[in-house]
């Protein structure tokens, strides 16, 4: 049943001085039913690199599975962290390798390990585009008004914060599929912290 | 991006579904290739900062328009084989090669093919001169002097009819294809937010920097 209706989703992702910002809201709804209100798109795929995705739950759920224990296989292998592009170019990998028959969701992956704080998102068939922000879902172009007119180089997490709930608020007014409250989930130098707010 | 957009007719959203400019020159000392950054997805503005044009070996680039996922992974294969020829055969890997490289791989693909139109462009070390290499979406090669991809191409192909020359250097042929993608930003919907250039000859693939590219005072 879910099949017949492609559920809607707001998730953005925001670079900030110290690290990055993922967002989404908690709804999934079949058309006009809300079945859930207290879901969770906003995922720990390591310790330093997290995503918020849009789109089919089951397919967003069991790539993270997947992308999450290969990654703990290839930190024992490596004996470093994994960094966000290592976690992008394989969630694209497993992605593309469903070209005929494609996991339904969008990504906004991101994280921070040694380097700079990085996003990526990735489409439906695993493209990877880096970016500074980003939104996905059917509440995407809402988000974006927001985060193109207000997003500024090296936020403080304060400001970072306001701005990524502004902008999900926004779509969550304008999108009847997105809506019954914000997760955050903050991945910075200093650590790891997720949340949630009502609307 | 595979969002259905039921607010415009299928006739108009196909205008802007490779919403895309590329182009590429052939030059006397090399090849020029240029592109627009912007990746759309129906109407939606995805991406205003893609780039299009990718490095796959120091004397050979590629531009992409058409699906991003499918176009990367090309890219990366092709990246890979050119690598390993270079290896093997301790030679850079001949444009054409390239290119009949490119065109295999989508024609393997024929009943379910990669959405993806490549301009392959490289300076050729055994010829010794700049060649580029129209690769539609099923395989078939074609070249030409210059070639022009995309949603905003028949924009771009007007500019360059009247200003392309024959023997051109590449210090003169980045202008005009800036200038071309500058037209078809002005005049094509699916084309826009700004543009990237890189020159390929013998000194290798060289990307050029914001400043050369305003110096050439393109509007848009």
């Amino acid at each position: 049943m879910a099949f017949q209706f492609m559920p809607g989703a707001t998730a953005v992702g925001i670079t900030y001085h110290d690290g990055v910002l993922l967002a989404a809201e908690k709804r999934i709804s079949y058309g006009n039913f809300v079945v859930n209100k207290n879901t969770k798109k906003t995922f720990n795929v390591t310790e330093h690199v997290g995503a918020a995705c849009a789109g089919m739950v089951a397919d967003m759920q069991v790539l993270v599975r997947q992308v999450s224990a290969l990654s703990k296989i290839r930190k024992l292998e490596t004996r470093r962290n994994v960094e966000p592009n290592s976690v992008a170019k394989l969630m694209s990998v497993i992605m593309f390798e469903r070209r005929y028959f494609p996991l339904l969701t969008q990504v906004v992956v991101g994280g921070v390990t040694t380097g700079k704080p990085e996003i990526y998102t990735l489409d439906p068939l695993g493209s990877v585009l880096p970016d500074r922000y980003a939104a996905v879902g059917t509440g995407a172009e809402m988000a974006l008004g927001v985060l193109d007119a207000e997003f500024t180089e090296n936020m403080d997490e304060e400001k970072a914060k306001d701005l990524a709930l502004k902008s999900i608020k926004s779509s969550i007014q304008r999108d009847s599929a997105s809506g019954d409250g914000i997760d955050l989930l903050i991945i910075s130098k200093n650590g790891r912290s997720e949340s949630s707010f009502p609307v | 991006m595979h969002v259905k957009d039921e607010r415009y007719p299928q006739y108009i959203l196909d205008q802007i579904k490779k919403g895309t400019t590329t182009c590429a020159l052939t030059c006397s000392d090399g090849v020029v290739l240029a592109a627009d950054t912007r990746a759309s997805a129906g109407l939606f503005i995805a991406d205003r900062h893609v780039m299009k044009i990718q490095k796959v070996d120091n004397h050979l680039g590629m531009t992409i328009a058409g699906g991003v996922a499918d176009a990367q992974n090309l890219v990366d294969t092709m990246r890979y084989n050119s690598n390993i020829y270079r290896l093997s055969k301790r030679e850079p890997i001949p444009v054409s090669s390239a290119a009949r490289l490119c065109s295999n791989i989508l024609f393997n693909q024929r009943y379910f093919p990669y959405y993806v139109q490549i301009i392959m462009g490289g300076f050729d070390y055994r010829q010794q001169k700049g060649q580029i290499y129209n690769i539609d979406l099923f395989g078939s090669i074609t070249t030409e002097s210059f070639i022009s991809t995309g949603s905003g191409s028949p924009v771009a192909y007007g500019y360059l009819e009247s200003e392309f020359r024959e023997g051109m250097s590449v210090n003169e042929a980045y202008k005009v294809a800036i200038q071309a993608i500058a037209a078809a930003i002005r005049r094509n919907a699916g084309t826009g937010d700004s543009i990237n250039a890189v020159i390929i000859d013998k000194d290798g693939y060289k990307e050029l920097s914001k400043e050369i590219k305003d110096s050439v005072g393109a509007k848009f």
